[in-house]
């Protein structure tokens, strides 16, 4: 059942990613691209990970549709018709090779869900069993973002605010 | 510019909004040591409702929002988490690692339970501001889409 759930989610994430390219109007592509995340949310779900899972249907779903589409209304843009020529079948090539690269290099990946690969051998095992007696949270996923790699998640908020900078100084030239 | 919508109804409805999604972004925020949540997605909930204040405020309430304000509730929440790691640098221990704030409770385990809040909080405070702030900038500076077609 979870299988067949997972292969209707994965086929819908690929219908909406590769039709976001092929739309020709952009407000469209935005919104497919929001449908995109809303599937890869619940795929989250069903995965068993509700903390991203959550984050991708606020940030994904939610908050970066608004900014797609408030930077569609606030600038000027024209949609080419697509015409095939060799400088996209240079890149179709490379990016068959690039892609092509990428799956080989999966082979060498641990299965998915493997008892024997690093991270669920002894890290994941470790955080799992001591989190609650080292934090007192019961909720493992929030000990290990903020306590056990609170660093990472110090910089990952220095990096949203570097966000923020790069908008308002944006403003500040045009004015 | 962005204007608020013409039909009363979605004003209205939208306005019964706001009050629960911030209720909601508190219990997030207040649960994330117990359920799926924490401060960054009350941080981003925190951020819609101000959104949709934005979007269908009066002049009045519009106008009572700065970016420069925003901003520097944004560089509080920063503020926040680097001292609470510099802090424990005081407690001569390593740099965020909360079990050495003596101050905070008896049992170290109890130190991190409450440094972690803390550090969700500074978090929050940069996730919801920095959103704000970037839809701010993108929806009022009227300059940004005065010439398009």
């Amino acid at each position: 059942m979870i299988e067949t759930i997972n292969i209707v989610l994965i086929v819908f994430i690929i219908v909406a990613g590769t039709s976001a390219l092929f739309v020709v109007e952009l407000i469209s592509a935005t919104f497919l691209l929001s449908c995109f995340s809303f599937f890869m949310a619940v795929l989250w779900a069903v995965l068993q990970a509700p903390d991203v899972s959550f984050t991708e249907a606020m940030v994904g779903a939610g908050a970066s549709t608004i900014f797609l589409l408030l930077a569609l209304f606030g600038s000027r843009h024209t949609v080419k018709p697509f015409r095939w020529n060799w400088t996209a079948t240079a890149a179709l090539l490379v990016t068959v090779a690039l892609g092509a690269l990428f799956i080989w290099g999966s082979w060498d990946l641990p299965a998915f869900g493997s008892d024997v690969s690093a991270p669920n051998a002894y890290l994941s095992p470790y955080y799992l069993d001591n989190a609650y007696h080292d934090t007192k949270t019961p909720n493992s996923v929030t000990a290990v973002v903020v306590d056990y790699r609170g660093f990472d998640t110090l910089i990952e908020a220095t990096v949203i605010f570097t966000a923020g900078v790069a908008c308002l100084l944006i403003m500040k030239a045009d004015q | 510019m962005i204007k608020a919508h013409d039909s009363i109804i979605v004003q209205k409805i939208t306005r019964l909004l706001i009050a629960p999604i911030q209720i909601f972004a508190l219990y997030v925020f207040f649960h994330g040591h117990y359920s799926p949540g924490g401060g960054f997605q009350a941080g981003v909930l925190i951020g819609a409702a101000f959104i949709l204040q934005l979007l269908v405020g009066t002049h009045q309430e519009v106008t009572s929002f700065s970016v420069r304000n925003e901003f520097r509730l944004a560089t509080i929440g920063i503020g926040i988490y680097a001292i609470l790691g510099a802090l424990s640098l005081l407690f001569q221990s390593e740099f965020l690692n909360y079990g050495a704030l003596s101050f905070l409770a008896e049992e170290e385990a109890r130190r991190r339970y409450y440094g972690i809040l803390i550090a969700e909080l500074g978090v929050a405070f940069v996730v919801s501001m920095t959103i704000v702030v970037i839809f701010h900038i993108l929806a009022f500076f009227p300059k940004a889409g005065a010439d398009r077609p």
